[in-house]
């Protein structure tokens, strides 16, 4: 076989194959990380004193921009629908749409998108950078458990409080708009409720939190192991941050599909 | 960590969960405070009618759609809907589901069943449950509206395979043909009117003197009332029942009578068989008078004798003196 791939050939193949072995190595890596952390869950009395900091830092400092990105949003979706909804289409609609869309789509995955930047990639620096400065092999020589110091405090925490801050993003959102649609597009607040009400079931805010509790452990816990598992200098710590957040996006928008599929 | 931040996460925290629940009952359109009244109506189906959809009464929106279950048996839907405990129901009530706009939303409309009394509204299983109608929604309509389309299409195509400028010509012939019709028909109503005048006099005599007949026969039938008040009828039968009871008396008599004519029968029977006897014999020519009878020479000589007898009667009444010398002394 080894006789038959030559010339031209093997180099593309020898880079297929260490793809291969790269990502086979990487998730079973990512799997063993998932059952340390699994593992380190039991070790409450270690995660539960930095839990509320870690809630601090991921969740109430993200709120700023979580609810920038969900203001404009919401004036955006008001003036778009606005814009779509011509001739026949009662005004109303731009409420339904609003709602709708905040809940279901844009208030969780712009959310996600945005803490995805911002906490993911702290998260990957943060470890990365004591990994590379040898503060968790530190840690593990000491007889400390750095999942449970480091990762469980942040995961359990962006678990929590990424619902919280997408149902103040849905809000905001929904907000932005009734206010762009009353002083911008002429309409009154009982049509912009009416829209909001028409189609709206709880299950629409079931949904939302259940997506952007999905999104914050997904961020939380790759930001977690590429800073966890860097290897290198300062180089290393730049490349795993990027590599937490770009992955951190994909899976987010991969879930977002998942969610879809599975609970719409 | 300081106080301020676990303050901090605790409010975010507070304020997001209130955040969720309020939004979410806002949203709902649910009123804190309120008393609900939960009312039942049954369906057939519910079309596109959602939880949460909202419930009017002559138009005022007066409470939701809480839940919409199959019933167990499977022959309807119950439709489960919470209204303020203030809102007095109209007399026999009804729900109607119907679009409240063109873009899909749905309404329930309670009414009286007399203000739409022709739909086939779906029976309660229980005794307080309201029946409702599911009115179509677009889509059926739509439907509907396709057939209709399509039945026309393949009338206009027939009109125009049926409609050439011959059938034109036809029709307007014919409509020439009835006008012409109805104007002989307006000239033989007229015609007849004078004669359907006169009918009506006539019915109009014949209907006086049907009343005073009438009148008549209501005066005799008075009379025989009045008859039969005073008791004359009353005579009257008393004398039929006399004259009934001499009738049944000479019944009686000519019974007897009857017995004894046997007696006179059989006298006359002997009577008769004698008197055939005798003719028998004269017929025979037995006897003086049989001989008299039967023997011609016989008669000759009397007639012969009583012609002599005459003549000699004759002569003597002429010559008397021939005959008789009567002397005296």
């Amino acid at each position: 076989m080894m006789k038959v791939i030559t010339g031209a050939w093997r180099a593309p193949a020898a880079w297929v194959g260490r793809s291969a072995v790269g990502t086979a190595a990487g998730m079973g890596r990512f799997g063993q990380f998932l059952a340390g952390i699994g593992h380190a869950l039991t070790d409450v009395r270690t995660w539960g004193p930095a839990l509320v900091a870690q809630m601090g830092r991921i969740g109430v400092a993200s709120l700023p921009i979580a609810l920038f990105i969900a203001a404009f949003t919401g004036i955006v979706l008001a003036l778009q629908a606005s814009y779509t909804f011509t001739g026949a289409i009662p005004k109303y609609f731009v409420g339904v749409l609003v709602g709708k869309t905040m809940l279901l789509e844009l208030g969780p995955v712009l959310t996600g998108l945005a803490l995805a930047g911002r906490v993911g990639a702290n998260i990957a620096a943060e470890l990365g950078t004591m990994r590379v400065t040898e503060q968790i092999d530190a840690l593990e020589t000491l007889g400390y458990d750095p999942l449970a110091h480091l990762v469980v405090p942040k995961v359990m925490a962006a678990l929590i409080m990424f619902p919280v801050v997408v149902a103040f993003a849905n809000a905001m959102g929904i907000v932005a708009a009734w206010a762009t649609a009353l002083n911008l597009l002429d309409m009154t607040t009982p049509e912009f409720v009416r829209g909001l009400r028409l189609f709206f079931v709880p299950f629409d805010v079931t949904y939302s939190l259940i997506k952007a509790a999905s999104f914050g452990l997904a961020v939380a816990t790759i930001g977690c192991f590429f800073g966890f598992t860097t290897w290198g200098g300062a180089q290393a710590v730049g490349r795993s941050t990027t590599q937490a957040v770009v992955l951190s996006s994909m899976v987010i928008l991969v879930l977002d599909a998942f969610w879809a599929v599975t609970l719409l | 960590m300081s106080m301020s931040n676990e303050v901090r996460v605790g409010a975010v925290l507070i304020a997001g969960i209130v955040l969720v629940v309020v939004g979410t009952i806002w949203l709902q359109g649910w009123r804190i405070g309120r008393e609900d009244q939960l009312v039942t109506a049954w369906f057939r189906e519910v079309g596109q009618v959602q939880r949460g959809n909202p419930v009017k009464l002559r138009g005022v929106h007066i409470g939701r759609i809480e839940e919409i279950s199959l019933d167990a048996g499977g022959s309807g839907v119950a439709v489960r809907m919470s209204i303020g405990s203030d809102v007095r129901m109209p007399e026999d009530p009804v729900v109607l589901l119907s679009m409240e706009s063109l873009f899909g939303d749905w309404q329930a409309e309670i009414h009286s069943r007399a203000r739409f009394p022709l739909y086939d509204y779906a029976v309660s299983p229980e005794p307080d449950g309201i029946p409702g109608y599911s009115l179509p929604d677009m889509s059926r309509l739509t439907a509907v509206a396709d057939r209709i389309a399509e039945n026309l299409a393949v009338i206009t195509d027939r009109v125009d395979i049926a409609f050439t400028d011959e059938t034109a010509l036809n029709i307007r012939e014919a409509i020439d043909n009835i006008q012409r019709v109805t104007g002989q028909l307006t000239a033989l109503v007229e015609a007849q009117e004078q004669t359907v005048r006169d009918v009506a006099v006539g019915l109009e005599t014949t209907t006086e003197t049907l009343q005073q007949a009438a009148l008549s026969a209501s005066r005799t039938f008075s009379l025989i009332e009045t008859a039969i008040a005073d008791g004359q009828l009353a005579s009257i039968v008393g004398n039929v029942d006399r004259l009934t009871a001499q009738i049944d008396t000479l019944s009686s008599a000519l019974v007897l009578v009857s017995r004894d004519m046997g007696g006179v029968t059989e006298s006359a029977d002997s009577a008769f068989a004698s008197l055939h006897a005798i003719v028998s014999a004269l017929d025979r020519g037995e006897g003086t008078l049989g001989l008299l009878l039967q023997d011609t020479a016989l008669y000759r000589d009397l007639a012969l004798t009583s012609s002599l007898v005459q003549d000699l009667i004759r002569d003597f009444q002429r010559n008397p003196r021939r005959y008789i010398n009567l002397r005296v002394f």
